[in-house]
């Protein structure tokens, strides 16, 4: 194995992590804006999310014994392991292996990290929003990966800036939004699912049981999470935009295509209510299943899109 | 499981061995898990398998759920009063169960070791054999290097730990000093979430019909049938099982001259 080429992708890789830090949080303050606007209200600064961070960070919190902590630095970790693997634009840590199974599995070594430390605190209401949290995964990740298994069959390729390539070779028309329309819902509804958007906010809900995993947290482990939540939403987003929106060839496109995506996303959320947790379930095996199962058997057997 | 909890205060040897089993078991990298699951992944997604590969994918998720409902229930939580006592797990039981987490830890990171050999074997029958180089694992539609992924876990986790480290210093709260809406708990199990964890998850499916008593039907009308013949016809008088036997000698005879003729 060649050490040079380790250390170039770790440096490509920390480089698109400070890159996502700075452009997912920076973000994060503009639609809170925006929100606001649509409230009739002006809104924090676009930089609230940094001094929230900061103040965080800076605090002198608690901590409930050692897998609290260690659960924050593992989520933490593997969060930030699979963001420096996403590829942005031309910048790919290690072209070739941005496997898609990668993001899958690798983004549940932060989560399952995260779930452990918040049950790990001890508190209830904890233990009750990591359950809600894993039954609403199931919910939204089979009809997502059934919706990417259409699209590697059809492309051959299951590396992400591959399948971004493909994309880009007929302009706008070669899109996945274009060829797989359906497809495309179906990922955007699972997007909702995976940002914790709402209707799908059940296992935060703030007024019913205290914001589920993050009771407990106070201080840096509190600013930890709030930076893994951060690239957590840079994961997802970049994710759709790479398998539907075409990836993007140049960096002022990735920016206009992701804003436009969370913006959305953060939009439709202020129009809706929350779910129930069995809702959310019984919603997912409706609709998203029947349809990304249609969307896949129109690409295998019928081979359209 | 509902009554345990807290363990890990006790057995943290034992906590640290069961999470990194699943971990592993849940396929998730940078364990030996995963390499099984991508690989199996890789070639239904190729073959545009969709509904196994549906089902596949919902049990690869819903194994998040099995694995992580016993960490919660036995490991984390409160410790029990009536565990306070409890201790570690003997010497001769760690040592084997630390040396399997490593295995799992190692073929997780070079599972090239043992797929050399697999691969080997395959050539030697005439199978087209797996294609390796290196570290990298190729399959029908990409190239999977587990070393990388466990040099980027580890890079991303010294990340998180320096910034752990920095900043300022955690007071330790215990846990039975959490927040509970101005409720005062002071029984450890009451505070500890673990009895009918997946509920919301379990009601889906409570009014779908259940195999379970078809079984047990099943199994009820067979031994009712095996009563009967017994009752009917079977007997400890020696000269009737005589009678039993030459009576099947005879019929095979029978049925064997037939089959001559």
């Amino acid at each position: 194995m060649d050490i040079n080429y380790i250390l170039t992708g770790m440096l490509t890789g920390f480089g698109v992590l400070v890159f996502a830090f700075v452009w997912q949080t920076s973000l994060s303050g503009i639609t809170r804006k925006v929100v606001g606007r649509f409230h009739k209200r002006y809104g924090p600064k676009w930089y609230q999310e940094f001094r929230d961070i900061f103040k965080a960070m800076s605090k002198r919190g608690i901590t409930h014994g050692w897998v609290y902590d260690f659960g924050v630095m593992m989520a933490l970790g593997g969060i930030m392991a699979t963001v420096m693997f996403m590829p942005v634009v031309t910048f790919v840590a290690f072209g070739q292996l941005d496997n898609f199974f990668i993001y899958v599995y690798l983004f549940a070594v932060g989560m399952l990290g995260m779930a452990m430390s918040a049950v790990g605190s001890g508190n209830p209401l904890a233990g009750i929003g990591v359950m809600r949290a894993l039954t609403q995964m199931v919910g939204y990740e089979v009809p997502f990966m059934v919706i990417v298994l259409a699209i590697i069959f059809r492309d051959g390729t299951s590396s992400l800036s591959g399948i971004a390539a493909i994309q880009q070779t007929g302009g706008i028309l070669t899109w996945n939004l274009v060829k797989m329309p359906i497809g495309t819902i179906v990922g955007f509804i699972c997007l909702l699912g995976m940002l914790g958007k709402k209707p799908f906010e059940t296992f935060i809900a703030p007024a019913e049981i205290a914001s589920g995993p993050m009771v407990e947290y106070g201080g840096k482990q509190l600013g930890m999470l709030m930076i893994m939540h951060q690239f957590a939403t840079f994961i997802e987003i970049s994710l759709f935009i790479n398998l539907f929106l075409g990836g993007a060839t140049n960096i002022v496109f990735f920016i206009i295509k992701y804003m436009i995506i969370y913006i959305l996303a953060s939009l439709i959320s202020q129009a809706f209510g929350r779910f129930k947790i069995d809702q959310v379930i019984k919603y997912f095996y409706r609709w998203p299943i029947v349809l990304a199962i249609l969307q896949a058997g129109l690409v295998v057997w019928g081979r359209i899109g | 499981m509902s009554e345990l909890g807290g363990l890990i205060h006790r057995m943290p040897i034992t906590y640290l061995v069961y999470l990194i089993a699943i971990i592993s078991m849940a396929g998730i990298p940078p364990m030996a898990g995963f390499i099984s699951k991508w690989m199996i992944f890789q070639s239904m997604v190729g073959k545009g398998m969709i509904f196994v590969a549906t089902a596949a994918f919902f049990g690869s998720i819903g194994s998040f759920l099995y694995v992580f409902r016993p960490l919660s229930a036995v490991f984390l939580g409160q410790l029990s009063t009536k565990h306070k006592k409890l201790k570690e797990a003997p010497v001769l039981m760690i040592i084997p169960m630390i040396i399997l987490s490593l295995a799992t830890v190692l073929y997780g990171v070079v599972p090239n070791m043992v797929l050399k050999i697999f691969s080997g074997i395959e050539t030697s029958i005439g199978m087209k054999g797996l294609q390796l180089a290196g570290t990298q694992i190729s399959g029908t539609n990409g190239i999977l290097d587990p070393t990388i992924i466990a040099i980027m876990f580890g890079f991303g986790f010294v990340i998180a730990l320096v910034l752990f480290l920095i900043h300022p210093k955690s007071r330790k709260v215990e846990l039975m000093d959490t927040y509970t809406a101005s409720e005062f708990i002071w029984t450890p199990e009451l505070l500890h979430y673990a009895s009918n964890f997946y509920a919301p998850f379990e009601r889906l499916y409570e009014n779908a019909p259940d195999t379970e008593k078809w079984y047990g039907a099943l199994i009820k009308k067979i031994e009712e049938l095996g009563q009967f013949v017994s009752y009917s016809l079977f007997s400890y008088k020696p000269s009737t099982i005589i009678f039993y036997i030459m009576t099947m000698l005879i019929g095979l005879l029978v049925w064997g001259g037939v089959l001559w003729i």
